[in-house]
């Protein structure tokens, strides 16, 4: 089976800063669901950054689907910023042209299904539309692709229970074989039973790699256990 | 031994590769022929693509400058008439008025027109949109070029609009104050000069969107917020620099060796023209590699 990520001694420096540290792991490209775990300023965003191709890595070679990092991957990446972020001064029947436009793997009937469950104007401008709404809305728009890799940063961090619930939900509904879902958290107890791989990341370096079971069972303890013994004292 | 050795180390390397060639198998692309070049690699400016990021420019750009521009077709319309009138003391304030409407409807038009662009660059790149804009499979290329044909459009529409608005307001007033026709001398020394016209034009419409977009890419590292301001900042900055320096190389004795005979003055144009090139390269190899290598959004 190959991989769906690789990724070979990346490191990402800002400055005198080394977010990441020659970072050497691969994913499965099994399905399911990737937790991206480590506390906040372990370097999770970055690494996101990098595969979405928002930043490109200082030393060291990621893939994606086989390809270096570049418009290939884009096609075959649906990213979903930490800042939920869309075309502010577009409605919402723009975005979702936007985005099929630009996506030849989006599924406008899905998304237009679910924005209509989610009871929003599609004339309505994204701007006036609440917090919770966008967020939302981005990850309809999201989820909405069908996409090798989904990478959602923080999805559920900074959004209220019902919307975490929503999100979860929707997330879950799109477990599927043919595509997996990278998603970073420090909210491990939330989701952790809904994992198939886990990566921890600390001070820029992958420090517990492997499928979600596999650890469970010789670690001998939940994830979320984990992530505080081994996060303890940061 | 040592011959079982190498066998066992050899079978180990090709197993390696073996998996290396199985991780990194590549999954199928969502792209048409038509975006490869003959040797396979992926064309860096796709027609389709250009296209459909023209498609969101433009419609950001020009619902305002057109709105801009009928004004002040208006606004030129009414000036143009009000000229056959003689200005008396009852229409005085109406006159003044008019007047001024249509100067400052010069104004807003190429004011629009350079403004909406840059500010379309900053918001789109550097704001929350930006991971949108850099999550979709475009190229840098392609946004650039995107971007810079908008611009170029847009100043052109301002300007053709300001020009052909002078001479409906001209016609109207019944004056024509001599305009004559401006026609191209078919002798060597005028094709050079139209040549020569042509060249500053084309570089100054490039260098200009170029230039500004350079500059809100280098005020990133100093501020998050007015981008656009910033850029705008730096770009008449750079200019006022430029003018210092036109005018002490106008004023040195270099000038005047140049200005000794014609053929002096053409290779002087030509050497400036060469010099602008050089600099626009720099300032678009500036901004490709800070929007590719160094953008960070927050």
């Amino acid at each position: 089976m190959a991989n769906i990520i690789e990724c070979r001694g990346v490191t990402k420096r800002y400055k005198d800063v080394r977010a990441l540290d020659a970072l050497d792991f691969s994913v499965p490209d099994n399905g399911g669901i990737v937790g991206l775990l480590g506390p906040n300023g372990s370097g999770k965003t970055t690494l996101i950054k990098l595969l979405a191709g928002l930043l490109t890595p200082t030393e060291g070679e990621l893939r994606v689907g086989g390809y270096p990092i570049g418009v290939e991957t884009k096609s075959i990446v649906s990213y979903l910023s930490d800042a939920y972020a869309l075309n502010e001064g577009y409605t919402v029947t723009q975005e979702l042209d936007y985005f099929q436009d630009f996506f030849v793997d989006f599924d406008r009937e899905k998304a237009e299904q679910m924005i209509r469950e989610l009871g929003v104007n599609e004339k309505q401008k994204v701007k006036t539309l609440s917090k919770g709404t966008k967020e939302k809305l981005a990850l309809i728009l999201t989820l909405s692709r069908n996409a090798r890799l989904f990478i959602l940063d923080e999805p559920i961090a900074g959004v209220d229970p019902a919307a975490r619930e929503y999100i979860l939900q929707k997330i879950l509904s799109h477990k599927s074989v043919d595509s997996t879902i990278l998603l970073s958290t420090h909210l491990i107890s939330e989701i952790e039973e809904y994992f198939d791989y886990v990566l921890f990341l600390k001070e820029g370096k992958i420090v517990v790699e492997g499928g979600a079971e596999e650890i469970r069972q010789r670690e001998g303890k939940t994830i979320d256990a984990l992530f505080r013994e081994v996060f303890r004292w940061m | 031994m040592d011959v079982m050795q190498d066998v066992t180390m050899e079978e180990k390397k090709i197993s390696e590769n073996e998996s290396v060639e199985k991780a990194t198998k590549k999954v199928a692309l969502p792209f048409p022929k038509e975006d490869y070049k003959p040797n396979g690699k992926l064309k860096r400016v796709r027609g389709r693509v250009l296209k459909k990021l023209l498609k969101y420019e433009f419609k950001y750009i020009l619902p305002a400058l057109l709105a801009c521009v009928g004004l002040l077709t208006v606004f030129a319309f009414f000036f143009g008439l009000e000229t056959r009138v003689e200005m008396t003391d009852s229409n005085r304030g109406l006159y003044i008025t008019a007047m001024l409407l249509y100067l400052f409807g010069n104004f807003a038009v190429l004011a629009v027109a350079i403004a909406l662009p840059s500010e379309r660059y900053a918001k789109n790149f550097f704001k929350g949109e930006g991971y949108v804009t850099f999550s979709i499979p475009a190229t840098i290329e392609e946004h650039l070029l995107a971007k810079r044909i908008t611009a170029i459009t847009s100043y052109l529409i301002g300007s053709v609009a300001v020009a052909l608005d002078f001479l409906l307001a001209v016609a109207l007033s019944g004056e024509w104050w001599g305009i004559d026709s401006v026609g191209i001398q078919w002798t060597f020394e005028g094709v050079l000069v139209t040549l020569e016209v042509l060249a500053f034009a084309i570089l100054g419409l490039v260098f200009l969107p170029t230039l500004i977009g350079a500059g809100e890419c280098f005020v990133q590292k100093f501020s998050k917020k007015q981008q656009f301001l910033l850029g705008l900042g730096i770009v008449f900055g750079g200019s006022t620099l430029l003018e210092i320096v036109l005018v002490t190389f106008l004023s040195s004795d270099l000038f005047y060796f140049f200005a000794l005979t014609t053929t002096r003055i053409h290779i002087l144009v030509w050497l400036i023209i060469l010099l602008e090139t050089g600099l626009l390269a720099l300032t678009l190899r500036y901004e490709y590699r800070y929007l590719k290598y160094k953008l960070n959004l927050k």
